[in-house]
């Protein structure tokens, strides 16, 4: 004697609606990995702009007044393709090295790159150490 | 003797009217699920080959700081073109008797690959990665290399990179 009750339209309809739920949540996850991959894109330019302008830095002389403890630089546009994604400026702050004589014995200039992607906003910080 | 009864069974079957609908929507569920598939599968061709190209960028760009740093002095010619330069970088700062640079950025127009080595196109030479690039240029002063850079993906998006790297021999 075989079940020959099969399915009520209310059984159907909620396991289309889980599949459905299921499948736009799987479509999600490809579409924020690739938007992921976008915004990783933009970092990565970022991170080379923020290194370039630190070595461009370093064929400054010493007593340069744009590298003086307390010193902020104005903030210049951050193109990424043509397109001001941000801006990007410098500021530099005494640091202590412990074994080192003094207490501020080093300066630390800290490069930043503040971007918009979408409706997402980002920013990258690199620090490199420099003798006064 | 007992009387043999076989199970009961509905022999209806299905009607033509019902084993077309049962066929259409079971062909609009499969060409759904198709078109899924197909639509993330290229998503993820996509997503995946723009990473490749975005880290042979940044190798790219990892190479010419590094070999601009270990060296003196360089120069940028419009070879084969404005859009496609090569970048030829020196041991020393002597101009008159260091004349034969010792390493080599250049595009290659046969493979449209950014090829890199001590000679150009001879032994020792070889492509950095395997994205295609469309521009790569320089800017090379007394003091250091600025580098631009644009690579395509395998899907033909665009992923630009830029570096400047000051001279530290």
């Amino acid at each position: 004697m075989l079940n020959e009750r099969g399915f009520s339209l209310m059984e159907a309809l909620t396991s289309a609606t889980i599949s459905v739920i299921a499948v736009l949540g799987l479509a999600h996850t490809f579409a924020m990995g690739r938007s992921l991959v976008d915004r990783y894109e933009v970092a990565r330019f970022a991170l080379s702009e923020a290194e370039s302008q630190l070595e461009a830095l370093t064929v400054r002389p010493p007593g340069d007044p744009t590298l003086a403890i307390g010193y902020t630089s104005p903030a210049t546009p951050f193109l990424y393709q043509g397109t001001t994604m941000g801006s990007e400026y410098w500021h530099v702050v005494a640091y202590d090295e412990p074994h080192l004589p003094g207490t501020v014995n080093l300066k630390r200039v800290v490069m930043t790159v503040r971007w918009q992607q979408g409706s997402h906003p980002d920013s990258l910080l690199l620090e490199r150490l420099w003798q006064p | 003797m007992a009387a043999v009864t076989a199970p009961r069974r509905d022999q209806r079957g299905l009607t033509l009217t019902e084993v077309a609908v049962v066929m259409i929507l079971g062909t609009m569920i499969m060409a759904g699920l198709v078109g899924f598939y197909l639509s993330s599968q290229g998503l993820w061709l996509d997503g995946s080959t723009q990473a490749i190209t975005q880290r042979e960028a940044s190798l790219v760009a990892s190479a010419v700081r590094d070999s601009v740093r270990r060296s003196a002095r360089a120069t940028a010619s419009a070879s084969p073109d404005l859009q496609h330069m090569q970048l030829a970088l020196f041991r020393t700062s002597d101009e008159q008797n260091d004349t034969t640079p010792y390493y080599y950025f250049y595009w290659n127009s046969a493979d449209s690959l950014i090829h890199a080595g001590p000679t150009v196109a001879g032994p020792g030479a070889g492509p950095i990665g395997s994205s295609r690039a469309t521009r790569f240029q320089f800017d090379a002063s007394n003091q250091g290399v600025r580098m631009d850079l644009r690579l395509l993906t395998a899907t033909g998006n665009r992923v630009d990179m830029g570096a400047f790297a000051v001279f530290k021999n």
